[in-house]
């Protein structure tokens, strides 16, 4: 129940509003109430309103503001990337986003596909069902 | 300042001859000054009041007896012990409530909160605290009769949970009142007149305790005069340590 994701220097977040929207950005500085300052390795740094992030469960150890890069380098030694990738809500977006961007002989296929997984699981489900009638 | 309004309506010049100067008079009249404007009404005034201000986090820690196991799960408390369980919902509020030290403490956290809601905050520890003493002591509310001429006939049914009071001011009328849940009532033995209402949650049973007491208020007469009625005499626990 209580709070495990807090706004602090370090937490990554993902834009859900705005030009930038899905970037995974770093919280680096903290404006007020409502804003912060946000920095990623491919873009200005800016600063945002709170209610265009998503906050990650990824934190990086760095300090106040830092360099372009010290903050390269603190993403790479927490291994963001590779933590975003491998994580449930990424790996969703990944899908999304090949999803959004399949032509309509990749749908065919797809549907091809879709029709052959659920002869498949149909084929299994009688076998066990002949089982538990046995 | 205020900026006058006026014409220029004459200039008189004189030349001094003997010493080459001018003297310049210059007649000015007023024009009669606006009005001031009107104070601004009321209800202008309140759009223009800012927002107030919000705390980040404000919180609260209590700590809980041994032999009280509490759990909470989205702002429902539970709270058992040696006399029972209660329960109270808290799903009205604002507030983070959680279990530190794997049940010895209970913090209530208020995020970005008003004034308000941090006033809450001290407000659910009091009434988890009484969950608390009701679970382990139970409440005992006791209440005495006082009538100056018709004595007070009170009798306990139905097993300890309703009252019958007769005789209230001579009147011909039988009072009833049903105790709420969890709440028993008996007539003091050693004490005459005395009632004394037992239970765990002391909502409940300074409520029956108030239901009694407004069954008999006295009607179309000056009641600093007619002080009949049942009262509350004494807030405590039943079972007395300290």
């Amino acid at each position: 129940m209580p709070f495990k994701r807090f706004v602090e220097i370090g937490r990554v977040a993902l834009v859900n509003y705005g030009k930038d929207y899905g970037r995974l950005v770093v919280i680096v500085d903290v404006v007020d109430q409502n804003r912060a300052l946000i920095d990623a390795p491919d873009m200005v740094r800016c600063q945002i309103n709170f209610k265009r992030l998503s906050l990650t469960d990824i934190k990086i150890d760095i300090k106040r503001v830092p360099k372009k890069t010290t903050l390269i380098k603190a993403m790479e030694d927490a291994d963001v990337k590779n933590k975003w990738e491998n994580s449930s809500w990424g790996k969703k977006l990944i899908v999304q986003k090949r999803r959004a961007s399949l032509n309509d002989f990749d749908r065919f296929k797809v549907m091809l596909a879709r029709i052959k997984r659920g002869g498949a699981i149909r084929q299994e489900l009688a076998k066990l069902k002949k089982v538990a009638a046995a | 300042m205020q900026r006058t309004s006026g014409t220029i309506t004459y200039i008189h010049i004189t030349y001094m001859g003997m010493d080459n100067t001018y003297t310049c008079a210059i007649f000015f009249t007023f024009h009669a000054c606006p009005p001031p404007p009107p104070p601004q009404p009321e209800s202008e005034r309140k759009s223009e009041r800012s927002a107030a201000m919000k705390t980040i986090l404000a919180s609260e820690t209590m700590e809980i007896p041994e032999g009280v196991t509490v759990q909470v799960a989205a702002k429902v408390v539970t709270v058992e012990g040696p006399r029972g369980k209660l329960t109270r919902n808290f799903k009205h509020l604002n507030l983070d409530f959680q279990l530190l030290e794997g049940g010895r403490k209970m913090q209530v956290d208020a995020w970005f909160g008003t004034r308000r809601t941090m006033a809450a905050i001290r407000t659910a520890i009091s009434h988890v605290q009484n969950l608390i003493t009701g679970v382990t002591k139970g409440y005992r509310y006791k209440m005495r009769f006082v009538y100056a001429h018709f004595p007070i006939n009170a009798s306990i049914t139905n097993s300890n949970s309703a009252i019958e009071i007769r005789n209230f001011l001579g009147e011909k009328k039988v009072r009833k009142v049903d105790m709420l849940d969890g709440v028993t009532i008996l007539r003091s033995e050693k004490v005459k007149d005395e009632l004394v209402l037992d239970g765990n949650d002391v909502e409940l049973v300074s409520r029956s305790a108030a239901l009694i007491n407004q069954k008999c208020h006295v009607k179309k007469k000056d009641i600093r005069k007619f002080l009949d009625g049942i009262y509350v005499s004494d807030k405590g626990t039943i079972t007395e340590d300290q």
